[in-house]
């Protein structure tokens, strides 16, 4: 669904209960959770 | 002159891009819902004039992100493309994407050329565009595809978007020469697919390459070519590298074309999804706000639905008596007025609150608001071995357990789906309502407690509350039981807010109530009339049974009408229905039970909502009065043991108790069947449920008599 390699990923929000992510890729907004997110290697934009 | 033409559309897009809006304003009320076979998948057809000459049968495909299926219903876009080169398969595919998210978009509309079916290329939600500061270069983008691209925006500029469709469809279908846009296997490994060509010339590269690895394979294969294919799977190395070069390279095309026809300017953008999220996913206001939506959503079932509902039942038992009276007597009249006549009206009376559950429904999950409910109760439904998007399903439970199990289908994790699907039946649906409403009425006083509180009503949110927290239970406990292996893969989208369409929503609601009728409403109908037949007739001592109490009647002092009341009830008894609600009595004595009730649970164990019906039609069956109402009928029913009333409090609450737990529809049991495609789980639903039903009951009779 678009996070691929070199995508900029933004964190929207975070739930409540501290799970699931509310991420931006690419510019869909998704919404997964940190297991999942875990996975996605990030660098700090910025 | 040619003569006239009819060609067939796929619409197919990613979920939320306004492809089933499209559908709608196309083909409006000319559509119809059937099945794909072998899969419990809706197929929605119809069809629209292009032009003069050219027809259009219009298919709306399963929303779907890209061609490699994750779910049933991604699967089965495959299929449909894969078997594009048959009769009936697309001429034109119209894909449908939503200009925010046109990157993602594209990932699937260039799939789709690559398997070279004229593709029209409708880009949605134009007047969002000034909005977000997004800028389209057309013609550009034209070229560059290799398509027709129409921009439009379908709730506002409904006539001139679709009036634009049409046109391209028509131009795409003219110059069928379809491009493909990607190429993938020159960027990959041009040797692995040279000889995968080989392999079989009957099929593209693209063609072969998505069987090998999706699995997936056209109706058209033969079996050898399939085996070959296999073997030739097997012997490679390197797929899921391939696959993922491929997903990266698509990805690097559409950058470079969106770079010269796509500009976004965020200085322009103005953020309404900022604002509305942060309320609706607040940790405080966002459960508040969902538990107020419930709360007004059941609010209003009751409160809009309670006056239909009297009037449907008013008016099929006066219809019952005005045929009563009119036809000539004999069987005939009896099988119109005493079978199918409440039959329908047992199926008519859901109407109502069923409608407007979907309604509700409906505008959640056109508004976008869906999705967060989803996010918020992710984590909460995890404890309980369920996913957030099992929220769905157990709202929907609340009307009725079958489209709910339906809804199941896009939770991904086999486990968290099977669990849901499991404990959705003990949700209060609409059909134990009626069941609920009769006995409530019989047994509760209509008071009022603390001055506001209606005790029914009160009564009846606690059966609510009841199945609710019986469903989260056995779900923990089959979390913790259950030895099933599953990975679930967790993606859900967060769509913009959207003002919803009247028009989608009235379809939506229509077909699903549509759906509800003719699946549940026939097994409704047919066992009213096979109970109206089975209380009709019996065995010899049937017949004899109106000649012995005239005979033993003679020398009482007995007015003609008690007699009739005899003799009806005396017939009751011996006939087909009265024999096996007998036997079955010593069984449900213990739940405080006779055999007339014994008749109605043996005929509810096909749908709950025929207690109410069966019960009119065991009391109907002779009776005089045709007007008076079940309820009134139910209510003058005399415990010949006691003396007292038949349904006293004990056994109402007994038989609110097993009601609420028993697993009682046959639809839904097919259903299950068919979702977890044996038959281990709806028996163990069958049994487990109705196990917890007869213990519970009880109990509970026991201890109240």
């Amino acid at each position: 669904m678009g996070c691929l390699p070199g995508a900029e990923v933004e964190l929207i929000q975070i739930a409540p209960l501290k799970d699931p992510l509310y991420i931006c890729v690419n510019g869909s907004h998704l919404a997964i959770r940190k297991e999942t997110a875990a996975k996605i290697e990030i660098i700090k934009a910025k | 002159m040619s003569s006239k033409k009819t060609i067939n559309v796929a619409l197919i897009g990613n979920p939320n891009t306004g492809k089933t809006s499209l559908f709608n304003q196309l083909t409006g009320l000319n559509q119809k819902v059937g099945n794909y076979p072998g899969v419990t998948v809706d197929k929605k057809e119809g069809s629209s004039r292009l032009s003069n000459k050219l027809k259009a049968v219009f298919t709306d495909l399963p929303g779907t992100y890209s061609i490699n299926p994750t779910s049933i219903d991604e699967t089965i876009v495959l299929k449909t493309l894969l078997n594009s080169r048959e009769e009936k398969t697309p001429d034109v595919i119209v894909v449908v994407a939503d200009v925010e998210n046109l990157k993602r978009n594209l990932l699937l509309f260039s799939q789709i050329k690559d398997l070279q079916i004229p593709t029209v290329l409708a880009i949605n939600m134009a007047d969002q565009m000034k909005r977000k500061g997004i800028t389209v270069d057309l013609k550009l983008l034209e070229r560059e595809l290799g398509s027709e691209v129409v921009l439009m925006s379908i709730r506002k500029e409904t006539e001139k978007g679709i009036a634009e469709v049409k046109k391209a469809i028509i131009t795409t279908y003219a110059n069928v020469k379809a491009q493909p846009l990607c190429n993938v296997n020159n960027k990959i490994d041009p040797v692995f697919f040279e000889k995968l060509k080989e392999i079989n010339p009957k099929y593209s590269i693209y063609e072969l390459w998505l069987m090998l690895t999706q699995n997936s394979f056209p109706d058209s294969i033969t079996k050898k070519e399939k085996e070959e294919l296999l073997a030739f799977k097997n012997g490679s190395k390197n797929l899921k590298k391939y696959q993922h070069k491929e997903t990266i390279y698509r990805y690097q095309k559409i950058n470079e074309i969106l770079k010269k026809t796509y500009l976004v300017d965020r200085s322009k953008a103005s953020d309404v999804r900022a604002k509305l999220d942060k309320v609706f996913t607040h940790k405080i206001y966002g459960y508040i706000l969902f538990f107020a939506i419930l709360l007004l959503i059941f609010q209003s079932i009751f409160d809009w639905s309670s006056l239909p509902m009297d009037l449907i039942d008013n008016t099929f038992a006066s219809l019952s008596s005005y045929v009563k009276s009119q036809l000539p007597l004999g069987v005939l009249n009896n099988l119109i007025s005493e079978g199918i006549i409440p039959g329908i009206g047992g199926i008519v009376i859901f109407i109502p609150q069923i409608s407007i559950l979907f309604l509700f429904i409906a505008i959640l999950e056109e508004t976008g608001y869906m999705s967060r409910v989803v996010f918020l109760m992710d984590k909460i439904m995890r404890r309980f071995g369920m996913s957030g998007k099992s929220v769905i399903p157990l709202i929907s439970g609340t009307a009725c357990a079958i489209p709910a199990i339906m809804a199941t289908r896009n939770i991904s994790g086999w486990k968290e789906r099977l669990i849901t699907i499991l404990v959705t039946p003990f949700t209060t649906c609409s059909a134990r309502l009626p069941v609920y409403a009769i006995i409530i009425a019989l047994v509760i006083p209509d008071k009022k407690i603390i001055g506001i509180l209606n005790l029914q009503g009160l009564i009846l949110l606690s059966l609510y509350v009841l199945g609710f927290v019986t469903a989260i239970l056995a779900a923990i406990i089959l979390h913790k039981t259950l030895k099933v292996k599953s990975t679930s893969f967790f993606v859900v989208e967060m769509p913009d807010y959207k003002v919803p369409s009247i028009k989608n929503i009235f379809l939506n609601v229509v077909e699903k109530t549509k759906t509800f009728i003719f699946g549940a409403g026939k097994i409704i109908l047919a066992i009213s009339i096979i109970l109206w037949f089975l209380a009709s007739n019996g065995p010899q001592s049937y017949k004899d049974v109106e000649k012995n109490i005239i005979e033993n009647s003679a020398h009482q002092q007995i007015t003609p009408e008690e007699l009739n009341q005899k003799v009806a009830s005396a017939k009751l008894e011996k006939s087909y229905i009265g024999i096996m609600g007998k036997s079955i009595e010593p069984i449900i004595k213990p739940l405080g039970y006779d055999w007339k009730i014994g008749i109605a649970l043996i005929s509810s164990f096909a749908a709950r909502e025929v207690f109410v019906g069966t019960l009119a039609t065991i009391y109907s069956v002779g009776s005089e009065d045709d007007t008076a109402t079940i309820k009134q009928r139910m209510a003058s029913e005399i415990n010949l043991q006691t003396g007292e009333k038949r349904f006293n409090l004990p056994v109402g609450i007994s038989l609110l108790v097993f009601y609420a737990f028993a697993m009682q529809c046959m639809a839904t049991l097919a259903i299950v069947k068919r979702e977890t495609k044996s038959w281990k789980w709806p028996l163990i639903q069958l049994f487990g449920m109705g196990a917890l039903a007869y213990i519970c009951s009880f109990i509970v009779y026991q201890l109240l008599s």
